[in-house]
């Protein structure tokens, strides 16, 4: 981590995006304790990371990288074992593991064994586990990463209504823009340990975000898209199937685009503006940054 | 206390499935050899807990609990679990105490497993036409010294587990280090009652030898316990094999 500072509000879900090896990980590890800063410090729930770690355990629920469930034990019996870890009583765990996997249609296959099952309803198991103990923050590390897309939506509508549903403050890693966008309520960028960008994702997007054309037709080169790159109001062009991506420099116009297009053959039928997604902006961080 | 005995009910779940079918076979073969078949072999001198009796029992718990004592720790980062575990409230010592406790738990079960066997084969097979049971002295020598044996197989386990970056490297070195200690305590014991102490006038018993070798690995325990608790810690662990 590099001179890294920022605070999360309670009561939101807050995304914590940046590419792999940017330092998201290490950062969890740290707000848990589970590493020393070599300088630094950091609070969470109003507790030391160094001095006061236990505590933050004791109040916080965790998803890490993998889902960290014992594959040779069933569901019932995993979320025993953390209910337990955290002191709740026999009923207490009862219940409140049926109403969990209930919740995730997951209650009728409490007693199988976990390593028999899917990759997707593992992550929701993890899930289920991280809540068992109604903490007051939950951090998940890119819990849908390796899913695929059925189970990662699946998964990002069970986290979105069980979040809200428990009312919980959220620190999520990921490099999916789209969870980002569809969950969080506020993120931050990051960089080789270094916050690049703060805020609510709507505020990035006109803030730190470029005008974006979108260009629809046909006879599209790769000549075409270098000579359009090389254009002065262009920062990027692509071209993917049958329409052109543009991401223009602020105040830039699409007119003289267009205009180039057609001279070298194109057919433009449909031109579409707009603001950046999260991804762009996220792309656009990258690459000042790399600049 | 709860927290230990938390961890020392999931252990016990997770080494009772361990190997699956494998491991319940090798389980039954090892109870078979070491509590049938010998003892029948031998059964007159295996009542008397004597001649290779006490250190079958000895070797073979301690093989069977230094082997999951490697898996311990190494083999939850293997399979991704600890970093799970050390993110959870569970307290440093709860956790290594839990480990320990059930593997203790599990060798003193083999222990108890291979005399009631053996008592039982032989009970049915040579019966004399009353109950024989094995000298009470040498009873309770044995279930101390398989106690204090199994704290030193899962201490030293569990320490080499926390150190090694695979579960193999930890087998490997465990071992080794089972067959050196085991040799060692063994070729010890014997210089030291046949050559050693008769030299100066002290000719000990079984019961005498036993009760040495139990003061003796009682100090090593303590030593080993202590190491593996001051060697415990979550950060240390977290940066093992970054």
């Amino acid at each position: 981590m590099n001179e890294l500072s920022l605070e999360v509000p309670a009561g939101i879900v807050f995304g914590f995006l940046g590419p792999n090896g940017a330092g998201k990980t290490t950062t969890i590890q740290l707000l848990l304790g589970l590493l020393e800063p070599s300088r630094g410090r950091a609070s969470v729930l109003g507790f030391d990371t160094r001095t006061q770690a236990d505590k933050i355990r004791e109040r916080t629920g965790t998803l890490l990288e993998f889902s960290g469930l014992y594959e040779r034990m069933s569901a019932e019996d995993n979320l025993d074992f953390y209910g337990r870890i955290y002191q709740m009583s026999a009923s207490e765990r009862r219940a409140r593991i049926k109403e969990l996997l209930t919740h995730l249609d997951l209650w009728d296959r409490r007693g199988e064994r976990v390593g028999t099952w899917s990759r997707g309803m593992k992550q929701q198991l993890a899930v289920a586990r991280t809540l068992l103990h109604h903490p007051q923050l939950v951090f998940l590390d890119e819990p849908v990463a390796g899913l695929d897309p059925i189970a990662a939506s699946r998964l990002n509508n069970d986290l979105a209504s069980l979040v809200k549903h428990e009312g919980v403050t959220v620190f999520m890693n990921t490099h999916n823009m789209a969870d980002a966008q569809k969950l969080a309520d506020q993120v931050g960028v990051i960089r080789q340990g270094k916050l690049l960008a703060l805020g609510n994702p709507d505020e990035l997007r006109l803030k730190q975000g470029r005008p974006q054309a979108e260009i629809y037709g046909h006879g599209f080169t790769t000549q075409m898209v270098g000579a359009l790159k090389h254009q002065p109001g262009v920062v990027h062009a692509e071209q993917s199937n049958s329409h052109l991506s543009i991401t223009l420099r602020d105040g830039s116009d699409v007119g003289p685009l267009v205009h180039l297009i057609v001279q070298q053959g194109g057919v433009v039928e449909e031109v579409r503006r707009g603001n950046a997604d999260l991804e762009n902006v996220f792309l656009a961080l990258m690459e000042e940054q790399r600049a | 206390m709860k927290d230990t005995s938390t961890m020392i009910l999931k252990e016990t779940k997770e080494l009772l499935s361990q190997g699956g079918r494998t491991g319940y076979l090798t389980s039954l073969v090892l109870l078979a050899v070491g509590g049938v078949v010998y003892p029948l072999i031998s059964w007159s001198s295996w009542m008397q807990l004597g001649s290779l009796a006490i250190p079958l029992i000895l070797f073979l718990t301690f093989q069977q609990v230094v082997a999951s004592a490697a898996d311990s720790f190494v083999g939850e980062r293997e399979r991704h679990t600890l970093e799970t575990l050390l993110a959870s409230r569970m307290s440093d010592r709860a956790i290594l105490l839990g480990k320990i406790g059930a593997l203790v738990g599990y060798g003193l079960g083999i222990t108890f497993s291979l005399l009631l066997l053996g008592w039982l084969a032989i009970t049915i097979v040579h019966w004399q036409g009353r109950l024989v049971f094995y000298p009470l002295d040498l009873l309770l020598l044995t279930l101390g010294l398989g106690l204090v044996v199994n704290i030193l197989a899962a201490s030293a386990g569990v320490l080499v587990s926390l150190r090694s970056a695979t579960a193999r490297q930890a087998q490997q070195m465990l071992s080794v280090g089972g067959l050196v200690v085991t040799f060692g305590v063994t070729f010890g014991l014997l210089e030291l009652t046949s050559s050693l102490l008769p030299s100066v006038g002290i000719v000990l018993s079984l019961a005498q030898l036993l009760a040495l070798l139990l003061g003796l690995l009682t100090v090593i325990d303590i030593i080993v316990l202590t190491l593996a608790l001051v060697r415990f810690q979550r950060s240390r662990l977290m940066l093992i094999g970054k």
